[in-house]
């Protein structure tokens, strides 16, 4: 008997080695580099070149990704990918790949140029990068979540309403001190503000984004209106929505903001709250829901609603209220800059300016497709890749977005040269936008998700029905504060 | 005359009605299908600026999508993602019939103490969703001992973002296919496997010469169903690798949708819902053509009215 199972003791002991040194192959085993630990909060650039080659892992944002693996491989391959590609608009020739600062940059080169100029900056400095793809969403918040519990994160992750929560609990990086004074003063507010807790800097966004008010200038002529007019507050607004909406007659409507019950709704009307002086928490986290700005608001939503097809405005998924502008079906919408050159690449006719005030309101907005970068506390190779963050800001990667015309710089010295401001207006106005009173998505003292759908949901509620809208907020705001408590 | 007899009995309009019923719903359900055909012809432009008809047809049509299929380079390297795809779901599908029988004869057959305990335990795991499991899931991963540079069981990264994701953690257990191998065996007599081993046979004869060949028909199923879950699952590849040589079809074309959430790049909805397709299409055959076993797997196991 004893014979018998002690014949399967070699075959389980083959198994076990094998398996164990199979683990040690690739490149999955941890760095040995001796980059020390040291204090970074206190450490400055190094513009001396290391002697030993680190590589650090970054996830990767869609707007500035070309693929998943080691940069120095995936370069050559993109721009053979971009050059064979009959779907660029205009296509993409080999002499488009030379650039020149301050000449424009095809929109579809973009994340190449911006890949390449990090790739260069840090091979100086004998650092490689190697991209990951998370997701973006809640796929990518659950496998960020995953991989802080694990200690098994990138040494940059990337995330967008999720990374001020990350930082609260402690589990990201602050910058270094001199790092995050040079980001104050050189950068606008809208790429670090929202990541700033108890006076540090944990996260920042080369290309952030604030709404503007967008318009399909073809539609609005159709409705008898100046396109080149815009409207110079809500009830303007309002009207010229109206009015789009009653030429339609059913093909198209005025259209207006995304208000679906969740970050992408609270995203883009938010900034409609912040401009009539209400919100969604105070300074502590508290929900304020059911202030009397916010029930005012949500009445002008309500009749936004109106110029919708029905259930669009606040439908789950945010895809179709974009579409229906895409295909030229609404003629208003708040959202990010990149609508601007989106709308080019349709050929839609487009007009864009900051949004109208309401009576008494003041200038105010939440930054959109903010792609915050940041350095775990368990990166492995910390300093560099507080280097990866310094190129984000760099005048060569800044320069480069300007260029490319699809979103603004933040950084001063290149947003407020005077030759940007000729050359991309509407943008320079969008970096003005970037530089006020602009906030992030606050986080709740507790259960932030819970206390968010609370007013999603209300929010919607208030949309689609014909309830008091004081009632349904203060509804709202009752279950928050029960949830907070 | 008899035939038209026949012809007049077997019409009768409840008849009518039931293929009018069925007809419609089956140009129901055929319809996505049909859509993501002629989507596949639209080029990422056309297909974001044009409304849509029922039966979408493009101006500029392209089979840039369906060549993408095929390819080994390109936006998405489909011919990889099938490869790995494809080798899953045969190694998930063996491992699943294989755990699944022995499962299932060490539950029906073995007598030992804590039996019924340990497969009601072993039930109760089903009732767990797979979005709860994810995050121990992946710490499970991180933490394997002496892999991917672990010291025993930290340190490095275990086994996430290697083929033992796949080899090792998929396919545990296969508790249903235990449950249904179980079920099945306990109606076959127990004097089948004495009179078995009093010619001679040793247990592996018995279970692979004698009794493997009467569950045939819930085999069947259980390789039906688990290949089909395998092929379509984007949850294992999408949290527990990254890199893009170990993704599947369904996590790839995740990925690509998730392009799309990060506001300024523009998502491929054409290519997605071509690759898709591609998806699709061998699932719906193989369900088509092997449907019958998992009516006979499923009445072997006497779970029925």
């Amino acid at each position: 008997m004893w014979n018998k199972k002690a014949k399967w003791a070699p075959l389980l002991l083959a198994i076990v080695l094998s398996l164990s040194a199979c683990s040690s192959a690739g490149d999955k085993t941890p760095s040995n580099s001796s980059e020390t630990p040291k204090d970074v909060s206190q450490g400055k650039p190094s513009d001396k070149p290391s002697n030993e080659n680190v590589t650090i892992t970054v996830l990767n944002e869609g707007a500035v990704s070309i693929g998943v693996g080691k940069m120095e491989e995936l370069l050559p391959a993109r721009k053979k990918l971009i050059l064979e590609d009959a779907e660029q608009r205009p296509p993409v020739k080999e002499s488009d790949f030379t650039r020149t600062p301050g000449e424009s940059v095809h929109p579809g080169i973009f994340a190449y140029f911006y890949q390449q100029t990090i790739h260069d900056k840090l091979k100086s400095k004998n650092i490689s990068v190697t991209t990951e793809d998370w997701g973006w969403g809640e796929p990518l918040i659950q496998k960020e979540t995953a991989g802080f519990l694990a200690k098994n994160i990138p040494d940059i992750i990337v995330g967008e309403t999720q990374m001020p929560g990350f930082a609260v609990q402690g589990l990201l990086e602050p910058f270094p001190d001199d790092m995050a004074a040079e980001i104050r003063e050189t950068t606008a507010a809208a790429a670090w503000k929202p990541m700033e807790i108890d006076g540090k800097i944990y996260g920042f966004a080369s290309q952030p984004g604030v709404n503007s008010l967008f318009w399909n200038k073809k539609l609005v002529r159709e409705a008898g209106l100046d396109p080149e007019q815009t409207p110079k507050d809500w009830d303007e607004l309002l009207a010229n929505i109206q009015k789009v909406t009653e030429a339609g007659k059913g093909k198209f409507y005025g259209g207006g903001v995304y208000a679906g019950p969740n970050a992408g709704g609270y995203l883009r009307y938010g900034p409609l709250l912040v401009i009539n002086k209400g919100g969604f928490a105070d300074a502590s986290g508290t929900p304020t829901f059911n202030s009397d700005a916010n029930v005012k608001t949500v009445e002008f939503l309500r009749n936004l609603n109106k110029n919708h097809p029905a259930g669009l405005m606040v439908s789950q998924q945010e895809g179709p209220y974009f579409d229906a502008f895409k295909k030229q079906q609404t003629a208003y919408i708040i959202d990010g800059p990149w609508r601007a050159a989106e709308s080019t690449s349709l050929g839609i006719e487009y007009g864009m300016a900051p949004i109208p005030l309401s009576a008494g309101g003041e200038v105010g907005n939440i930054t959109i497709g903010a792609a915050f970068h940041a350095v775990p506390k368990d990166a492995k190779h910390k300093e560099a890749a507080f280097e990866y963050i310094r190129a984000m800001y760099s005048d060569e990667i800044q320069q480069l977005i300007a260029d490319t015309g699809v979103r603004s710089p933040v950084k001063k010295s290149v947003a407020e040269a005077p030759e940007y401001k000729t050359k991309h207006p509407e943008m320079f106005n969008h970096y003005q936008a970037m530089n006020g009173n602009v906030q992030g998505l606050p986080t709740f003292q507790k259960d932030s998700s819970k206390v968010w759908q609370t007013f999603g949901d209300a929010v919607a509620k208030a949309l689609m029905t014909n309830g008091n809208i004081k009632e349904i907020l203060d509804g709202a705001q009752a279950k928050a504060e029960a949830i907070v408590k | 005359m008899r035939s038209s007899n026949a012809r007049a009995r077997s019409f009768k309009p409840l008849h009518l009605f039931g293929h009018v019923v069925l007809l419609t719903v089956g140009i129901v359900l055929m319809y996505p299908l049909v859509f993501m055909f002629l989507a596949g012809f639209f080029t990422k432009q056309e297909f974001a600026s044009t409304v849509l008809g029922i039966f979408p047809i493009p101006e500029e049509p392209t089979l840039r999508n369906f060549i993408s299929l095929f390819q080994t380079t390109g936006d998405a390297d489909a011919l990889m993602y099938f490869r790995n795809s494809l080798f899953r779901t045969a190694y998930m599908t063996v491992a699943s019939v294989l755990t699944s029988f022995l499962g299932g004869y060490v539950f029906a057959r073995l007598r030992f103490k804590g039996r019924e305990q340990l497969f009601l335990l072993l039930l109760a795991t089903q009732m767990i969703p797979t979005t709860i499991a994810i995050i121990p899931t992946y710490l499970e991963f991180a933490r394997f001992p002496f892999m991917g540079g672990n010291n025993v069981f930290t340190g490095g990264t275990g086994i996430l973002d290697t083929w033992w994701v796949y080899l090792i953690g998929g396919p545990a257990i296969n508790i249903m296919g235990t449950f249904l191998v179980k079920q099945s065996l306990d109606k076959v007599p127990i004097e089948l496997d004495e009179a078995a081993k009093m010619d001679g046979a040793g247990t592996t004869r018995l279970l692979f010469q004698i009794l493997f060949p009467l569950q045939l028909p819930i085999i069947a199923f259980i390789a039906i169903t688990s290949g089909l879950g395998t092929w379509n699952d984007f949850i294992v590849p999408f949290f527990y690798t990254n890199s893009d040589t170990l993704q599947t079809l369904p996590s790839a074309i995740t990925r690509l949708s998730s392009v799309g959430n990060s506001p300024g790049a523009v998502v491929n909805y054409p290519l997605i819902i071509t690759l898709s397709l591609g998806v699709t299409l061998p699932a719906l055959l193989i369900f088509f053509f092997l449907q019958k076993y998992i009516v006979q797997g499923l009445a072997n196991t006497g779970i029925k009215g």
